[in-house]
């Protein structure tokens, strides 16, 4: 089963890494205006249950020639009229160029519940949140969602919530990434020290060659990370450095093989850039 | 397939083919050709049914119009069968003595009878009061 988890993934560019980011690359990568793929993971185990997919995607697009795609609202209080709900909807994934990209899209009418064609062409769809409201509230009224002509769902919004699903990506063709650490954090709804089983994550990992052997088969490379949550320390930190091929893909997995109720909250962050 | 609405289809339409308009990859006019065959193949579906529906709505206007007629042909004929039982039926000297009275009491410039050569005759109000007296009985 899928267990609650939210995802919020942004995307910042070269120009909007900061900090030790900068200092610590080395003048190559440097020179090849690194993404920062950043994600926060909030998640509420209810049951216990094995390692499932953390937020995944309603569907992946994983097409080799891209494709634009369509937004729609469920309601007619979204839209771009001044006085509608939301008005935007962005969406963070591999572009028909073989990059990773965060565009904005707008709905052109002021009642979304009509079909609005987009100009950007996708190889995939990662992750969307709302990025764009009116005067009548700073959420969406509807349930929004990207989706392929065919009608295909991939990535949705619901209503009243501007964080929408998705918490999986793909190292863009020609590019590699690297994992550059984050933090893995056992919290407790109060504050207070857990005395439990604790939390597993996974990172899976699959590359191209990996894929050939099947669905089932290819699952088998993962990191893991593991707070066990006997009044020690309630965090660890994700290590720096793991590399990732082009065309990897990356989901990430948390295990409920423990008591219900043990949240946690995962950042992590990926580099990427253009080999 | 899932059941769309016309419009939902035409706007499908409407985009693939503004996608095939635009400056697009001879592999990506293959998947957008795919897309627009996908969506017109649902709108053949639609034109089929409301096409199916429309033939039923003229069956069932034209079975109600026939309905209706043979009502219409009922309910005159029993007016017809009534008014022949109407006139067959023969009232008493003293039943008509009382409608005339009746007559004359609820119509005070009208009279029951007149006279022609001698002879007493209903006029005619008195005996469509008469008839209409037997009607509604």
């Amino acid at each position: 089963m899928v267990e609650a988890s939210e995802c919020r993934m942004r995307l910042y560019e070269y120009r909007d890494i900061g900090g030790g980011i900068l200092g610590d690359l080395p003048n190559h990568i440097k020179a090849a205006s690194p993404q920062l793929l950043d994600l926060y993971i909030v998640g509420k185990p209810a049951d216990a249950a094995g390692f499932s997919e953390i937020d995944p995607p309603t569907a992946r697009l994983g097409v080799s020639t891209a494709v634009a795609v369509e937004t729609i609202s469920s309601s007619g209080d979204d839209g771009n009229a001044a006085t509608d709900h939301l008005q935007g909807i962005t969406a963070i994934g591999n572009s028909g160029a073989d990059k990773m990209v965060t565009v904005q899209m707008l709905a052109t009418s002021a009642a979304w519940t009509t079909f609005q064609l987009h100009t950007e062409t996708w190889k995939e769809i990662f992750h969307c949140f709302g990025s764009k409201w009116g005067t009548g509230d700073l959420d969406p009224a509807g349930a929004v969602d990207i989706r392929k002509i065919d009608d295909t769902v991939l990535v949705e919004l619901v209503a009243g919530d501007n964080e929408g699903n998705g918490a999986w990506f793909k190292v863009p063709d020609g590019h590699v990434a690297m994992l550059y650490g984050g933090q893995l954090r056992r919290i407790t709804a109060t504050g207070a020290w857990a005395n439990d089983e604790g939390v597993k994550i996974r990172i899976l990992y699959v590359d191209e060659i990996d894929k050939l052997i099947g669905a089932a088969d290819s699952a088998i490379n993962w990191l893991e990370f593991i707070v066990a949550g006997q009044y020690g320390n309630q965090f660890v930190d994700i290590p720096r450095g793991f590399m990732f091929k082009e065309k990897t893909e990356i989901t990430h997995q948390h295990s409920s093989a423990v008591d219900a109720g043990e949240d946690y909250v995962l950042h992590l962050q990926y580099l990427i850039w253009k080999k | 397939m899932e059941k769309h609405s016309k419009e939902y289809i035409d706007v499908k339409i409407k985009n693939c083919k503004e996608l095939l308009a635009s400056d697009i990859s001879d592999a990506q006019r293959v998947i957008y050709q795919g897309y627009l065959d996908f969506w017109q193949g649902h709108d053949a579906e639609a034109v089929a049914e409301e096409k199916k529906r429309l033939a039923e709505e003229d069956k069932r206007l034209a079975e109600e119009e026939v309905k209706k007629l043979q009502e219409e042909e009922a309910r005159k004929k029993a007016a017809e069968d009534l008014e022949k039982v109407i006139e067959l039926v023969e009232i008493s000297p003293e039943q008509e003595m009382k409608y005339a009275e009746e007559f004359e009491e609820t119509n005070e410039n009208k009279r029951a009878y007149r006279y022609s050569n001698g002879e007493k005759l209903q006029t005619n109000a008195f005996s469509e009061f008469i008839t209409l007296k037997l009607k509604t009985q």
